[in-house]
């Protein structure tokens, strides 16, 4: 399976590392949308249905928490697939997260970035397990 | 009873002595003289009462011999023939003429002299004849009778009319009674027949009086001095003495005696015809012996007495000299007995002066007594004792000397001790204004936990007065809890008396202060040692830390925070350098991909860093969470051991790993149990220079797994051993030789092995090696609410 029609959304407010993982996700071949909050992040997955939202959970304005809330109201939105990022092994957003249908997560400082990818396409059947 | 009355009294031993004595001997002696008085004085009546009895006997024999002598005498005259002639010629006479006929008196005139020659010769009265007819022819002295029939005229004479009868019935001589007559005499008469060739012709009689007989009364051989004789006659109630009295030689018939008169008692026992004899009183009214009999033939007591006096004269010798025996006797028992008291008293007494000289206080006498009996062994004794005493006085004096010393010296302590205790009350004055007035909250306590003082500052932060506080124990009036669990914290007061170390609060620990919110306190406990290092109380000094615990969250939170926002620019960093070392954007050459690692490695440490101010971090806010699950621990093991495979071969060092085989599968938070082992094992990694050696060995030691990390490396130095769980403490040594760290390693291992119910020390030697020991509970970690989890 290939990557060239898949599309990862990712929602986070630091540019930088948005930006690390947009051109990471871009040179695999994905499809790649960026939000720089939860604002922002819910309207294009809105629009764009990606495949997978990579979601970060400390955002101004729009937090990544009250956007999978929202997300979680749409009908698509309802299924759609997250995976939490975050920096913090906070067992409070984890809970909340887990009850809004999430059911992975990553500390970023903890991980690789090519761990990254291959947990996506884990997560999306381009590899196996 | 007398003897004990006798022990009640207080008498000298002398006086006892004499009073026993006399006791003892007086007593049988008064016996012995009475008894022997009393028979000897039997003895002697009963010897004069016999030889009274013997001259009565002879007196009465003396009498009846008399009167039957004077009876013989009568009929011998009877028989003489001048009197058988005057007879016949007086019956003639009478007969033939009348007595005052011529005839008659010329007979009288010629008969008359030769009678009254026998008459007077014999001393009768009246000699008479008379006719066989019963006339009386003849008297030389009735003349006036003359011619009186005795036979017939039975009133003429009743004492001679019934002898005269009996006379010429049998033809014997007879003797009338006795009797008294007139003018206090006595009369009897004698008859005796008259015959003349062998035919009765008549009878001579003639009167006696009791004058004869006075020569018997008169004889008072054997009767002593004092011994009478007496005979008496009575006469109606009358007793009238017949016989002259010792005392009164005219008292014949004169000394009378009444019947039933207290005197002459024997007298009156004698005429009512009684024989015996006794002590009786007389009729002078003296104590006599007298034995008394009657006499029938004569109708008259016969009493021969003597005074008892004389008769016991003896006796009365003999109890004179008994007397006088005894009394000697007595004088000399009371010498004895003084003698022999003294000699027993003697040295009693003698002992008891010494006693009495030593009682006070003089020492040195001593009781010198040569008696060779039980008190001169008393004596020795005493002085033996004495002697002791002695002894033992100068040890006592010796003592006592000491003592004076002693108590000199105590004194000269005293007062030392006074003008220390003035002192230490100054010091303690100023120390109580110290104390009083300082900033923190202090009290003290004893070992039994109960306070002894409790200052203002206390009173303010706790709210309790002193007043309340003092005498109770700590823990009824302090309650320090955990500010997370609400567990009570204020075991480092109890902690600091049992070890004997200076305990301090635990960093999340407030006074509960009832109705007010709860007090952020920090504290420590010093126990105060004796100099045998016994704890003797504990000085607890606490304070309200309020501020600087808030100040200390919002640093510990800003540092969170911090180190959270840290973390997504290092991820960035990370990330961007691993797209170039994976040569993502186009090839790199050697120097690139080097200075790139280089790179990636420093922001590698420096999320580790981050990592670990966190966790640091939500240790000291109590935020962090304990979530036991059942995990293998020695996989957990070999994972973190793998994670340091690539230092490990870098420095060559060797691994040797010792597990046992019977681990059984606990529950553990694994994410901790991570962060314990990578914490100890890369602390062996960094600290152990190269081709050194790790054992790690995991066993079961009681109720815990035990972990030990042994490394052959730096080593901690011994001044700063106490200080390796410090945060942010690194030791010197380490320092020097450019190794990493961050110096919160053991920090946060420290809390999170207490927090899981475990324990952690080491061993260490510098340049020999450091082993660390930690324990998990086989039960397993605690499970601990928290909203944060701790950063491996």
């Amino acid at each position: 399976m290939s990557t060239q029609n898949k599309k990862v959304l990712i929602v986070e407010d630091e540019k930088a590392m948005r930006q690390v993982i947009f051109d990471k996700f871009e040179r695999e071949g994905f499809q790649t949308f960026q939000g720089k909050d939860g604002e922002e992040g819910l309207k294009i997955a809105l629009k764009e249905h990606p495949d997978i939202i990579l979601l970060d959970i400390i955002m101004p304005r729009v937090d990544g928490l009250s956007m999978l809330k929202k997300l979680r109201k749409d009908k698509w939105g309802k299924n759609a697939q997250v995976l939490l990022l975050t920096n913090l092994n906070d067992a409070e957003y984890v809970a909340t997260a887990m009850e809004s249908g999430v059911f992975d997560f990553l500390v970023k400082s903890d991980w690789k970035l090519d761990d990254l990818v291959v947990r996506v396409k884990e997560k999306l059947g381009i590899v196996q397990k | 009873m007398f003897l004990k009355y006798f022990k009640k009294i207080k008498l000298n031993l002398t006086t006892k002595f004499v009073v026993l004595f006399l006791a003892i001997s007086l007593v049988p002696l008064i016996i012995a003289v009475y008894i022997s008085y009393d028979s000897s004085r039997k003895v002697l009546e009963e010897e004069a009462a016999y030889q009274l009895y013997q001259i009565s006997d002879n007196k009465v024999n003396q009498i009846d011999k008399y009167f039957s002598e004077a009876k013989k005498d009568v009929t011998a005259l009877a028989r003489m023939p001048g009197v058988i002639g005057s007879v016949e010629k007086f019956n003639q006479a009478f007969q033939e003429h009348q007595v005052n006929s011529l005839e008659y008196l010329a007979i009288d005139k010629e008969l008359r002299p030769a009678l009254l020659y026998f008459q007077e010769a014999s001393k009768y009265d009246d000699l008479f004849l008379i006719s066989s007819e019963g006339n009386l022819t003849f008297s030389t002295s009735q003349k006036h009778a003359l011619g009186t029939n005795y036979l017939t005229d039975l009133k003429a004479n009743s004492d001679l009319t019934p002898i005269l009868k009996s006379t010429i019935a049998l033809l014997e001589t007879k003797i009338s009674t006795f009797k008294l007559i007139k003018g206090g005499k006595i009369r009897a008469y004698i008859t005796s027949p008259v015959s003349n060739e062998g035919k009765f012709i008549g009878v001579i009689g003639v009167q006696v009086n009791n004058e004869g007989i006075y020569n018997l009364t008169e004889d008072y051989a054997g009767l002593g001095k004092t011994g009478e004789i007496i005979l008496v006659a009575r006469l109606e109630d009358q007793i009238i003495f017949i016989a002259p009295s010792r005392y009164d030689p005219e008292g014949a018939f004169k000394t009378n005696v009444e019947l039933g008169a207290h005197q002459g008692i024997a007298l009156q026992k004698a005429v009512q015809r009684e024989k015996s004899w006794g002590i009786t009183t007389d009729y002078k009214g003296e104590k006599v012996l007298a034995t008394w009999r009657y006499l029938p033939n004569y109708q008259w007591g016969l009493v021969v007495k003597m005074n008892a006096d004389e008769i016991l004269k003896t006796a009365n010798e003999l109890k004179d000299r008994l007397v006088v025996i005894g009394t000697v006797l007595l004088i000399m028992i009371v010498l004895i007995t003084v003698v022999m008291a003294r000699s027993v008293s003697g040295p009693i007494k003698k002992l008891t002066k010494v006693a009495a000289t030593i009682s006070k206080g003089n020492l040195l006498a001593r009781a010198r007594i040569n008696t060779k009996d039980e008190i001169e062994e008393l004596a020795n004794s005493f002085n033996q004792m004495t002697d002791n005493l002695l002894k033992t006085q100068s040890r006592l004096e010796d003592k006592s000397e000491q003592l004076a010393r002693n108590l000199g010296q105590i004194e000269r302590q005293n007062k030392e001790l006074e003008e220390e205790k003035n002192k230490v009350g100054q010091e303690k004055d100023k120390l109580n204004t110290i104390l009083y007035g300082i900033g923190d909250g202090v009290f003290v306590v004893d070992p039994d936990y109960k306070i002894m003082i409790f200052n203002q500052e206390a009173e303010v932060i706790s709210g309790v007065t002193s007043k309340e506080a003092v005498g109770k124990r700590y823990d009824q009036i302090l309650n320090f809890i955990s500010e997370r669990n609400g567990k009570s914290n204020g075991r480092f007061v109890r902690e600091a008396i049992s070890s004997g170390e200076i305990k301090e609060t635990s960093f999340d620990t407030v006074l509960v202060k009832k109705g007010k919110k709860n007090i952020p306190v920090s504290g420590s406990a010093a126990p105060l040692k004796d100099s045998d290092g016994n704890v003797i109380s504990c000085v607890v000094v606490f304070r309200d830390v309020s501020k600087e615990r808030e100040i200390d969250r919002a640093k510990t939170e800003f540092v969170s925070l911090a180190s959270h926002q840290l973390r997504t620019p290092l991820s960035t960093v990370s990330w961007y350098a691993e797209m170039l070392l994976d040569e993502d954007v186009g090839k790199i050459n050697k120097d690139q991909e080097k200075y790139l690692q280089a790179l990636y490695d420093a922001n590698h440490r420096m999320v580790e860093l981050v990592n670990a101010l966190l966790n640091v971090s939500r240790i000291e806010l109590g935020t962090f969470a304990i979530d036991p699950e059942p995990i293998k621990f020695l996989e957990i093991a070999d994972s973190v051991i793998k994670e340091q495979t690539p230092q490990i071969k870098e420095k060559g060092l060797k691994i040797e790993k010792k597990y046992a085989v019977d681990l059984p599968i606990i529950n553990a938070d694994p994410r901790l149990l991570r962060i314990i082992l990578q914490n100890l094992i890369s602390n062996a990694v960094k600290y152990t220079p190269e081709k050194g050696s790790i054992v790690i060995e995991i066993s079961k030691k009681d109720l815990d797994i035990l972990v030990k990390v042994k490394d052959t490396g730096y080593g901690i130095p011994k001044t700063q051993q106490s200080k390796i769980f410090n945060k942010l403490f690194r030791a010197d040594n380490i320092l020097a030789k450019d190794c990493d760290g961050t110096g919160l390693g053991l920090y946060i291992v420290k809390a999170v092995v207490e927090q899981s119910g475990g324990k952690i020390w080491f061993e260490s030697e510098e340049n020999k090696g450091t082993t660390f020991f930690t324990t998990i509970p086989l039960i397993g970690m605690k499970k601990k609410k928290g909203v944060k989890v701790l950063a491996s």
